[in-house]
């Protein structure tokens, strides 16, 4: 699996991570970029762009949100446009701050216990995680 | 708004799909304004952002309006007015010329053809909704049954099994064929046309006289057939 980065010199751009390490972790990068307040689905794509995921496309984010919806992690309210059509504004629900927490603290102990392997010391036993994984997200994970 | 032409026809393409996933009004409407929002925010092309508006229209998985069943009336509605239709036409044609309504054996066994297609809907409904080509070979069944009665009639020689009073046929079938049909009218006007609406600060299309209109219209044609029957006997005579 390799990870693709743009030939060209200059301004850095996002490198592109493999569709299945995006497809883990997208879902819990959507519920943290609404963890500040409620944004739409464009502005969420901006802000996983910035920091560094590559371009995440709408036919990817929507049906995540639509799924989020469902599962009563996220609300939402439609804005009118001031030039333009309106906006769909989604926001976390408690529910949805509770699962970001659980979802957050679980991603830590999975990545740590992956870094300690990688860097050849295998925590064992005693490193498995008492509660190996967060509520699985509502429907199936997303892909890039 | 600015909305190529590339996207409007992949907006009418997702709109069809979540049609046919028989999405309600209100979410394809909801789902159509993100779109739009979307592109006009990013100013991708809807193919390049979206993918195939099939796929993408499977992916949301919104919610569904009500199955559609075969007793319900705007199934079984139409089916029997449809079904008094055929036997009005004949009826008042008879009455119009002042002949008794004859019926032969033969006659009646092809009228079981379109009384069994409307009668057996519940049966192949579900099928017929997955391969929409049964709905049509029933249709060319019924009426080429129904037509071809004609050539088996006693005034053509055939020995005549039944002889019914015309008026009486005519006024039966006639109060079948308005109750079937009103009955699918007045459903169409209490469930409304599903019509889809936007959300707000988006185009507006709330339901309105048009769109109960456009509900209620296709019921209409069958007693519009038989009124048009009428007229044609009046003017001939």
């Amino acid at each position: 699996m390799s990870i693709k980065m743009p030939p060209h010199g200059g301004e850095p751009a996002a490198p592109r991570w493999p569709t299945d390490w995006m497809r883990a972790v997208l879902g819990l990068c959507v519920l943290q970029s609404l963890e500040p307040g409620p944004s739409y689905g464009y502005a969420i794509i901006s802000t996983l762009e910035a920091a560094g995921f590559g371009t995440v496309k709408g036919g990817t984010l929507y049906p995540l949100l639509a799924r989020f919806e469902a599962g009563g992690w996220v609300e939402t309210e439609w804005r009118a446009g001031t030039s333009g059509p309106g906006r769909k504004y989604f926001s976390l629900t408690g529910a949805g701050r509770t699962e970001l927490g659980r979802q957050r603290t679980a991603w830590e102990r999975f990545s740590t216990t992956a870094l300690t392997f990688l860097a050849g010391s295998p925590t064992g036993p005693a490193g498995r995680p008492e509660h190996p994984t967060a509520s699985p997200t509502p429907g199936e994970g997303a892909g890039q | 708004m600015t909305t190529t032409k590339s996207n409007r026809a992949w907006i009418d393409e997702l709109t069809l799909a979540l049609r046919m996933r028989n999405v309600r009004g209100d979410a394809i409407g909801d789902a159509v304004a993100v779109v739009r929002g979307h592109l006009a925010d990013s100013g991708e092309n809807a193919g390049d952002a979206f993918g195939d508006p099939h796929t993408y229209a499977a992916e949301l998985d919104l919610p569904t309006g009500p199955v559609l069943r075969p007793t319900d009336p705007v199934v079984m509605g139409p089916a029997v007015s449809l079904l008094g239709l055929l036997v009005f036409v004949s009826a008042f044609s008879a009455l119009f010329d002042g002949l008794a309504l004859d019926f032969s054996l033969l006659q009646l066994l092809l009228y079981l053809v379109p009384l069994t297609v409307v009668l057996a809907l519940p049966w192949y409904f579900d099928l017929a909704v997955r391969h929409l080509w049964l709905f049509a070979v029933a249709f060319i069944l019924a009426v080429l049954a129904a037509a071809g009665s004609g050539f088996l009639a006693p005034a053509r020689g055939y020995p005549a099994l039944v002889s019914w009073h015309p008026g009486w046929v005519a006024f039966i079938s006639g109060v079948v064929l308005l109750a079937a049909s009103g009955w699918a009218v007045l459903d169409a006007l209490r469930s409304g046309s599903d019509a889809i609406i936007e959300p707000a600060g988006q185009e507006q299309r709330a339901a309105g006289r048009g769109d109960r209109l456009a509900a209620v219209a296709p019921h209409l044609l069958i007693p519009l057939a038989a009124l048009a029957c009428v007229a044609a006997e009046s003017i001939l005579a």
